[in-house]
């Protein structure tokens, strides 16, 4: 198998957002313990996704939607059609 | 051993989905969502938000580097785009550059504002206390500038891939689920999902 291939084909960024089956997972954990390569690509999507988690990026996006929009909501109110 | 990945299984729609689930397709044609804009429709808000935000917070972020100030701009530029979207014209160029301009004028009429003259008074007076010791001895590069933008970085990112991240990995909605909600093909969501982490890798490698 060509552990190149394998880091690109997307399994990775599967696993880390939980969209693998248990058997496919577990093959994965194979793969890094076999592998230090895959290991360090899957330890970096983590880190990646666990910094975005941090940034609460999902909650201040959803937020800030909110706030914009009721302040373009008052300027509609303020000039109706 | 490396951890399971778990993830939240809440099964909820998020706010901007439950407004929001007859949004226009993200590949319609332009023309439609200023229409849609020009109604003063909250669908055609949210649909032009969805699209759009991303790129035009990337803009002002960059600009002025600062999350709450880009925050505030980012509000203005849409209240802008909003009030002014009746003087629209295709003929002049794309709804894209359009709104990159209002964007870019914000946030250069606020570089250019008193208030941010003082803050970047500020701003270098917190800088000095960051960097040095208690004698004045130069001590790190670091500041607190780059980790507010760093906290940030995610903002960067296409929404059409934070969408997806967001739907299957914070709101526990199945693959195929997320390609009903957001009316994709089943084939677009793993490919997004893929792209969306792969891009968060570089984002927060830079």
């Amino acid at each position: 198998m060509n552990i190149g291939d394998y880091i690109t084909s997307g399994i990775l960024q599967d696993y880390c957002l939980g969209m693998l089956t248990i058997d496919e997972e577990r093959k994965v954990e194979m793969m890094c313990h076999d592998y230090p390569d895959v290991a360090k690509e899957l330890h970096l999507l983590r880190q990646s996704l666990d910094k975005y988690t941090a940034s609460d990026a999902i909650w201040h996006r959803d937020e800030l939607r909110m706030k914009v929009w009721e302040a373009v909501k008052q300027l509609w109110d303020e000039n109706p059609l | 051993m490396i951890a399971t990945t778990t993830y939240s299984k809440r099964q909820v729609i998020p706010t901007f989905i439950s407004n929001n689930t007859k949004f226009v397709n993200p590949n319609n044609d332009i023309d439609s969502l200023v229409k849609l804009v020009q109604s003063k429709s909250e669908r055609g808000f949210h649909t032009l938000y969805n699209k759009y935000c991303g790129a035009l917070y990337g803009i002002i972020i960059k600009l002025v580097k600062r999350t709450d100030v880009a925050d505030d701009l980012l509000q203005d530029t849409f209240v802008k785009i909003w009030k002014h979207i009746d003087t629209f014209d295709s003929s002049k160029g794309t709804l894209y550059t359009w709104m990159l301009n209002i964007a870019r004028n914000q946030a250069v009429d606020y570089l250019r504002s008193a208030t941010h003259q003082k803050q970047l008074l500020q701003v270098e007076i917190d800088l000095f206390s960051h960097c040095t010791d208690s004698i004045g001895n130069i001590t790190s590069n670091s500041c607190a500038i780059e980790f507010r933008d760093f906290k940030n970085k995610a903002l960067q990112l296409n929404p059409k891939y934070t969408e997806v991240i967001d739907l299957i990995y914070f709101y526990g909605w199945t693959q195929e689920q997320t390609a009903e909600i957001l009316k994709l093909p089943l084939g677009t969501i793993k490919t997004r999902a893929r792209k969306g982490l792969s891009l968060l890798k570089i984002l927060y490698q830079q």
